[in-house]
């Protein structure tokens, strides 16, 4: 009798157990439909047309509405498939050939496959294609810098096959298709809109276009043919909200379901509020000072070492960052492929740096102007305000800085004019994919114009930035790249401060919700909302 | 006064040749560059000087002002440098928002300030008139961000009475006639739509509507006080009329004179944007608009919304002008 009782009640036990765990599962079984709303800081200006706009607000959009050839892995920048199923490249790294994904169809219904791949390189590449992308007059490209620059030829081998030939090796040919701004867009969609398919955007991503209410909203839909899988939601809708302390308001009363641009001085709230959950992750973007490298007294490698010990890097991130920042460690982020710390590290050490700038002949220091943006930009939420913190560790060794803020349009015509030499500029830069070329060349190639006087008169690093662009053995690059990060480090070309933290928020509601380095909106299709 | 308004309107012509040589040269004097602020900091000086020549940028600033002045003269602006729509499109559809909102705050101020500006005046030194007056005293210090986000927190997010940004819930569809949001939602009797708009439009109408108030409050009380300071108010009085009947008859309709013109000044001033209103309230109104393309550099798109606003406080003030005929019998024209 009591074998008897005591099997019942195990297996009452087990059942109870069982029914438990069918209940903690259900309640963790992802829900479908609903509506996301996403609050975003500004309008996608410029358009829906990923070959056209460089605007990181368009690009949130973007992300739910294209697929690329190559995409990210989720929260990472690890090259995955995307609408290329797997890729070959030759040994000489001249010729890439993508398989592409089978029983894809556009938004349209136009199927995807090599021929419709062709249409969308000839607008990409064919200046006489009627709908060339470059004819619409005011655009935003990476095209000329990165297709443009390298592809020589492309061509369909079969239906489901495609090949792009180059005129050299290119290294980060594979990054750069992976970015936001080399979306799919349907050539069907480029023949019946023209230059107007910004305001009309097809793609072959989860989610199908709805609207655009400049200064408003946009909105988007699921696309229940989705190749990957239909969404978990029915539609998101991107509100721009230009103010963050009403966004978070909003996140708070639950209006909006996702903060993408919170605000540092919000943190704290939302951290102590059991309704929102808040992501953060290293984000992959710098914040230094650019120094003319070419002009006295800034020619003196012990100038620039004394002005990179004079600045207390961790104060900075600890207090004018609110512990959202630290201190850079080598000229591209943490987070990026082949990333490691340098030496020296360059903390602080006030009385070095008077040494230094004692043996380099100004015992008394010198006088000099730094230009400076005053609007908070990604890389630096303090905007303006780090001027003066400079300024003030500056003064310690001696050396008189005279700041001059300018509107974010005039700074980048002063500091950016080919003959600026001044003085020292802020600058920062964030990534546009996980290729660390995307530091080296626009930073610090002497011939880039982007950032002028970015370590012109080093043509030994111009010569290592070259030879990894070309190197088609991942090893020998990873080795040049480490020796022009290593070189461009040790001669201080810049003041590096600071590395910074990327923070979402998003109510505690929403599952699937990932960061991404490059601090975009990809798998929005994992995304869903509990109760 | 028929003659009257064509001459106004005549005179018109010259006002806005005026604003329009001054925007123009306002924007390109303004340190910065419209090419290098659209390609950003990523973009290298190659990409700048061609999109400069594209924009025409390149040319002297006469022949610019030339293309400008023959566009303007058709009615068409060239189109945005931001979103590559038509500039004036741009402004049409941002303008129905803010004459909505201004509307709602004026008519928010005027509800209050005058009971109040009249009240304050009969009961000069008073305790209501010392309250009622200190209340303007800081409707005209509170800045309109700080109202805007107090207001915000307490209707919004403690209450939840009202929305917190925009025109139009994005679950309420509303066919477009004429632009203007309440209109058309009467028009096509979506009554749902007509209440949504409306609950959009009083939390920004009272922030907005606050400054304006707080004028309009001290210009009455202080209108009014001097009216019945005036002999014919005490002969008023004297023949015994009742004191009601005084301020109503007698003083309120000469005292509102100059209160008019203050309504009309601040109205227009409402019309040329409530920058700071719509950019918190997150309304895609004249002011938000503005901002941007000022920011943006995008010449096309604000001196469209330069030329149109101008126009649109000249016609307000002409209004202002002409009302004074109707209520002062002694003004013709």
């Amino acid at each position: 009798m009591s074998f008897i009782r005591s099997r019942l009640l195990i297996g009452l036990v087990v059942i109870s157990l069982l029914a438990v765990g069918w209940a903690a599962f259900g309640a963790d079984t992802a829900q479908t439909g609903g509506t996301l709303v996403v609050g975003t800081g500004a309008d996608p200006a410029g358009g829906l047309d990923p070959e056209c706009v460089m605007n990181n607000e368009a690009a949130f959009i973007m992300a739910t509405i294209y697929n690329r050839l190559v995409e990210y892995a989720p929260g990472s920048v690890d090259i995955v498939p995307g609408l290329a199923e797997s890729w070959d490249v030759s040994s000489d790294g001249l010729i890439y050939t993508f398989h592409l994904q089978h029983g894809v169809t556009f938004h349209d219904g136009t199927p995807f496959n090599a021929n419709t791949l062709r249409q969308v390189f000839d607008r990409l590449l064919d200046p006489n294609f009627p709908n060339y992308y470059a004819n619409r007059k005011g655009i935003d490209s990476y095209v000329p810098g990165t297709l443009e620059a390298n592809v020589a030829s492309y061509s369909v081998i079969d239906d489901y096959t495609f090949q792009l030939n180059l005129a050299h090796p290119y290294a980060p040919l594979l990054q750069d298709l992976a970015m936001v701004w080399f979306g799919i867009v349907s050539p069907a969609a480029v023949e019946k809109y023209g230059a107007e398919v910004y305001k009309h955007p097809v793609g072959t991503g989860p989610f199908e276009f709805v609207e655009w209410v400049p200064n408003d909203h946009v909105t988007v839909k699921a696309n229940p043919n989705y190749w990957r899988g239909k969404p978990k939601l029915d539609e998101i809708i991107f509100k721009q909200v230009p103010e963050g302390s009403v966004r978070t308001m909003m996140l708070q009363a639950g209006e909006i379901d996702v903060m993408m641009n919170v605000p540092p001085e919000s943190i704290t709230v939302l951290d102590n509020d059991p309704s929102v959950q808040v992501y953060r992750m290293t984000a992959l973007l710098v914040n230094y000072v650019q120094i003319p490298r070419m002009v006295a007294p800034f020619n003196d490698i012990r100038v620039r070492q004394a002005l990179n010990y004079a600045v207390n890097k961790k104060e900075l991130s600890q207090y004018l960052y609110q512990g959202l920042a630290e201190p850079m460690e080598s000229p591209m982020p943490p987070g990026m492929p082949g990333y490691e710390p340098l030496t020296p590290d360059f903390s602080y050490n006030p009385d070095k740096a008077k040494q230094l700038l004692a043996d380099a002949g100004f015992p008394n220091g010198f006088d000099c102007n730094l230009y400076t943006y005053g609007n908070p930009r990604s890389y630096n939420a303090a905007g303006g305000k780090i001027a003066t913190a400079l300024q003030g560790y500056w003064k310690k060794i001696g050396v008189n800085v005279h700041i001059t803020q300018l509107e974010w349009g005039s700074y980048l015509r002063t500091v950016r004019d080919p003959n600026f030499s001044d003085g020292m500029a802020m600058s920062g830069w964030t990534a546009d994919c996980g290729d660390p070329d995307n530091f080296l060349f626009y930073l610090y190639y002497g011939k880039a114009t982007n950032i002028p006087h970015a370590m012109t008169g080093r043509p030994d690093v111009d010569s290592l930035i070259e030879q990894e662009r070309v190197s088609a053995d991942p090893t020998v690059r990873a080795d040049i790249i480490g020796q022009a990060l290593q070189d461009i480090w040790q001669d201080a070309g810049d003041v590096w401060l600071t590395n910074g933290v990327l923070v979402r928020a998003t109510t505690s509601n929403v599952h699937g919700f990932q960061l991404d380095p490059l601090s975009m909106f990809f798998y929005a299709d994992q995304i869903w909302k509990g109760n | 006064m028929l003659e009257y308004i064509i001459k106004r309107v005549v005179a018109l012509i010259p006002v806005l040749f005026g604003i329009t040589l001054l925007v123009f040269l306002a924007m390109h004097f303004v340190p910065g560059d419209v090419a290098q602020t659209l390609i950003g900091e990523k973009g290298g000086q190659e990409e700048v000087v061609k999109l400069r020549h594209e924009l025409g940028l390149d040319k002297p600033l006469y022949v610019q002002y030339g293309i400008f002045l023959e566009r303007a003269l058709t009615g068409n602006f060239g189109v945005s440098y931001q979103t590559m729509e038509p500039a004036t499109s741009a402004v049409m559809r941002a303008f129905p928002v803010t004459i909505q909102l201004s509307l709602v705050a004026i008519f928010f101020s005027l509800v209050i300030a005058i009971p109040a500006g009249i009240f304050a005046a009969v009961r000069q030194y008073s305790i209501f008139d010392n309250l009622l007056m200190g209340g303007a005293v800081l409707g005209i210090s509170m800045p309109v961000f700080w109202t805007a986000v107090l207001l915000m927190m307490l209707f919004s997010l403690r209450l939840r009475w009202f929305p917190f940004t925009g025109i139009i819930s994005n679950s309420i569809s509303l066919h477009q006639i004429t632009g203007f949001q309440l209109i058309d939602a009467a028009i096509t009797g979506n009554w749902r739509a007509f209440s949504d708009v409306l609950r959009h439009l009083i939390l920004p109408g009272i922030a907005l509507g606050a400054l304006p108030m707080a004028i309009i409050a001290r210009m009455m009380r202080s209108s009014l006080l001097e009216v019945l300071q005036k002999d014919y108010v005490n002969t008023a009085r004297a023949k015994g009329v009742r004191e009601l009947k005084v301020i109503n008859k007698h003083a309120l309709r000469n005292a509102l004179l100059p209160v008019i013109t203050v309504v009309g000044l601040q109205f227009g001033n409402l019309l040329c944007g409530a920058i700071l209103t719509e950019t918190v309230f997150a309304m895609p109104g004249i002011g938000r608009l503005a901002v941007t393309s000022i920011l943006f550099r995008d010449y096309p798109v604000v001196e469209a919304l330069v030329l149109f606003t101008a126009l649109a406080v000249v016609i307000v003030n002409l209004m202002v002008d002409v009302s004074y005929a109707y209520i002062d019998p002694r003004i013709r024209y």
